[in-house]
């Protein structure tokens, strides 16, 4: 049973996802899929909102051929169930010798230039408000300029439950139907609904490499020590760092979480290399 | 969690709102390692090196640059079995539209007010915006008491001083309030404020049922049809429902946890349609106050529940539109009683209207005690004339009580004696008071020359009671007697002294100003204090 605040948080996020999909054309859509957590429930909200229909929208894959091969395993299961494009920029950088630009490239970049591809001017996303300070300070329908780019101070005044969904000749959408939903909450709902998720969240002996005092990258060759880790986020191997725990299920995800010290954000390294790194990023089009 | 609690925190530019709620996070254990070394980070590069609590809140660069809140942050907590969901608003007047958005939202408030800069300006702007959006629980911090101390020690002369000053303006607003002076810097005071909003949040009621579902969608399903729908509180589907705005009753048959609804009659119903038990209005002439976020345009539409519809004629009070809404007043249903009007060209938001009360009629239920502006001096002074000029320079028209039209009818019965003259005036101050109680704004013109009852007058009426003394000599009086009065024997009475009073609050002199001058020179105060 889901509890009363977590209901009204999925009622919250499926009104969302039902405004925006009932005063827009559905081959303007797209949802973001990245394989992570969040995706996992942002996809059972989809499903619940299109009930007992199947969802008529595209999902969209931005691979970087860098992922955690657990996470391609996901994925392909996953295809199955949804109309799934993945897309890679064909400039095929690497993280370990083209450092910032990697990202700059493999992940904005090629986000914009799926959304050109296909002409999709409305994408749904997993982002949160928890996860980042520059995400806290986010719309849930978010107003990209025609380059995809973000600028807070351009952003609509917008007061739930009355969206402004509309689309202009100038402006391009992303939308956050989990805006307010915590990373507790996202492991809550998992549990509740019974959500699959790709098994790294879990704790598990794993061949890893460690980084600095309590954080560890995922190793898939021979070198590295045991250690029994997980990761609370998923992205690309190189870039994203697992922590030792013993959470072997969901519950213990969820005990585990209620007495964190840290956000989820210290294991991504793409958000932690400067000041208001994520800002720059979210102003240059990335989600 | 069981519930979920929305509060802002709101308040004049620099009062302290992002501290303080930094601190509040600090104290309920809700700031992780590295979100606490990112804010010293944030203090050192760009504050004095101090640890400054706004920063785990001001997020953006911009706003860590220029050490200002520029858009509303979200954070969330959960305490006591509630989400706590707090939206730190900005205060710089430039972004007050951020704060209204927030606002709307809130269940509740947290007003921050500088121990040494008062009550100003956006304090009361943000004051009105809460009561606009119907927020009833206000806690109300006298922020930076440590910046007041005397030898070490908060000075209570001066947070009693403003704690009476605020006391006085909130007669104007039905808030339930508190105030609790704190200091963020040396946290003191800020386990009371989490205390309050957890007393506030046990007020919130989980079980208030609305009884209004806006279909956004109509789908089919093996020929059948059901549809996607958008309600805010609980729904008693044991009601009887009805279709608007058709005005036809209608069978639920059922709601599904994901808001699927079916319905047993074979009905075509299509996106902007609402199902409601109980009153709502249908109208496509509503009365509003709008927030503006940018300028009106020429082609605009409102968006309410799940229709858009375009405006055809805006007014400052009213519209008129293509195509009726279906909603409540304000005051009746928050949730059903606002909507946001949407450039057509741009589709950008520009502007929040509140629902008043369809036509011309007032709601009894407003939040604040309206005004009475009581315009008193002797006869021929030129009451009633300024009193005109001042009638529309409301956002709602307030209504007029003019002594002469009232002795007509209600007082016909009274004379001129001074007996006679005492109980006229009673008489329009009763009903003025009255109509001032359920949120009416109230003009009257009445000679009321006696001192001492227009004294017991603004005892009656209290705050709201705005004395403006039309000064004009009896020489100029008799001079333009246009209405003949001086030369009535009946009136003959009238022409004593006027006993000027201290209840006055302003006075306003018809021997030497025109009438534009005078009228300016009312407008000036009224703006001055807030009243327009
Ligand atoms: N001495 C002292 N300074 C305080 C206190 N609270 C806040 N300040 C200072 O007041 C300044 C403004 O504080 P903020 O919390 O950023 O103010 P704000 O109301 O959030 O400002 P805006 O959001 O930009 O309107 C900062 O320099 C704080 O250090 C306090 O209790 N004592
Ligand atoms: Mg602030």
């Amino acid at each position: 049973m889901l509890c009363n605040h977590l209901k009204q948080l999925q009622k919250q996020s499926i009104e969302l996802i039902r405004e925006v999909c009932a005063t827009n054309n559905y081959n303007d859509m797209v949802v973001f899929y990245s394989i992570g957590k969040d995706s996992s429930v942002l996809l059972d909200l989809f499903k619940k909102a299109f009930y007992p229909q199947s969802i008529p929208i595209k999902f969209l894959h931005i691979d970087t051929g860098w992922k955690f091969k657990e996470m391609y395993e996901f994925r392909d299961k996953i295809a199955k169930e949804i109309d799934l494009l993945v897309y890679k920029n064909p400039a095929n950088l690497n993280p370990y010798t083209d450092g910032r630009r990697y990202t700059d490239v493999m992940k904005t970049e090629a986000l914009k230039q799926a959304l050109q591809k296909y002409k999709f001017r409305i994408a749904f996303g997993g982002g949160r408000r928890d996860e980042e300070k520059s995400r806290a300070k986010e719309r849930m329908v978010s107003i990209r300029d025609e380059y995809n780019r973000w600028s807070p101070r351009s952003q609509n005044p917008e007061i739930p439950p009355l969206y402004n969904t509309f689309l202009s000749d100038k402006t391009n959408l992303r939308i956050f139907p989990l805006s307010n939903w915590t990373e507790l909450d996202i492991w809550r709902y998992i549990k509740s609904e019974n959500i699959d998720v790709v098994p790294l969240y879990f704790a598990k002996e794993r061949n890893v490499i460690k980084t600095q005092p309590g954080m560890y990258i995922m190793s898939y060759d021979k070198i590295g020590e045991t250690k029994k880790v997980r990761f609370r986020t998923l992205g690309c191997y190189p870039l994203t760092g697992a922590v030792e725990s013993d959470a072997q299920n969901v519950d213990d995800i969820i005990s585990e979480l209620e007495k964190a010290q840290y956000t989820e954000r210290i294991t991504r390294v793409i958000d932690y290399d400067t000041d208001g790194s994520m800002e720059i990023k979210k102003k240059e089009g990335y989600f | 969690m069981e519930k979920l609690f929305k509060f802002i925190c709101c308040g004049n530019v620099d009062d302290g709102k992002s501290t303080l709620i930094g601190q509040l996070l600090l104290n309920s254990g809700n700031v992780k390692v590295d979100q606490m070394e990112d804010a010293k980070k944030a203090s050192q590069k760009n504050g004095s090196g101090v640890f400054e609590p706004a920063f785990l809140l001001d997020g953006l660069l911009e706003e860590r640059e220029q050490q200002i809140t520029i858009d509303v942050a979200h954070r969330f907590f959960d305490y006591d079995d509630t989400r706590f969901h707090i939206l730190d608003c900005p205060g710089h007047k430039q972004y007050t539209k951020n704060m209204a958005i927030a606002a709307a939202e809130a269940d509740a408030a947290v007003l921050v007010i500088d121990i040494s800069k008062g009550i100003q300006e956006q304090t009361l702007k943000h004051l009105d915006i809460c009561s606009y959006f119907q927020i009833e629980k206000l806690c109300i911090c006298i922020t930076k008491c440590d910046l007041s101390s005397v030898n070490g020690k908060w000075n209570d002369e001066k947070i009693l001083d403003l704690t009476e000053k605020i006391k006085s303006i909130l007669t104007k607003y039905k808030f339930d309030y508190t105030i609790i002076p704190v200091s963020s810097m040396q946290n003191i005071g800020i386990d009371k404020v989490l205390d309050k909003l957890v007393e506030y949040k046990n007020t919130i009621d989980n079980q208030e049922y609305e009884n209004i579902i806006h279909i956004q969608d109509c789908k089919f399903s093996n020929g059948k049809r059901y549809y996607w729908v958008r309600y805010n509180k609980n729904l008693d589907l044991t009601k009887n429902y009805k279709l608007y705005p058709e005005n036809i009753d209608i069978t639920i048959d059922k709601l599904s946890e994901n808001g699927v609804l079916t319905i047993k009659e074979d009905m075509d119903i299509s996106r902007g349609h609402c199902i409601a038990a109980g009153e709502v209005l249908v109208n496509d002439l509503i009365r509003h106050y709008t927030i503006w976020f940018s300028e009106p345009t020429n082609d605009m539409v409102i968006k309410h529940g799940t229709r858009t519809v375009k405006i055809l004629n805006y007014y400052e009070n009213s519209f008129k539109l293509q195509e009726p809404l279906i909603f409540n007043n304000i005051t009746d249903v928050k949730n059903n009683g606002w909507g946001i009007i949407i450039d057509n060209l741009t589709k950008k938001t520009i502007g929040c209207a509140v629902f008043l009360a369809n036509e011309n009629t007032y709601s009894s239920k407003s939040n604040k005690k309206g005004n009475v502006y009581w315009f008193t001096g002797l006869s021929g002074a030129g009451k009633t004339t300024l009193a005109k000029e001042l009638l529309n320079s409301f956002s709602l028209k307030p209504i007029l009580l003019d002594a002469d039209d009232l002795r007509q009818g209600v007082n016909s019965d009274l004379g001129y004696s001074k007996e006679d003259r005492i109980k006229n005036v009673d008489r329009i101050a009763h009903i003025a008071n009255l109509l001032a109680s359920q949120g009416f704004n109230v003009i009257v013109t009445c000679i009321s020359k006696e001192a001492s009852q227009r004294a017991r007058i603004k005892e009656l009426i209290g705050k709201t009671y705005i004395e403006i003394f039309v000064d004009r000599s009896i020489e100029n009086c008799q001079k333009y007697d246009t209405k003949g009065l001086y030369k009535s024997i009946n009136r003959d009475n009238m022409i004593n002294n006027y006993q000027e009073g201290s209840s006055v609050s302003l006075i306003i002199d018809t021997n030497n100003d025109t009438i534009e001058v005078s009228k300016q020179k009312m407008l000036n105060y009224l703006k001055s204090n807030n009243l327009i």
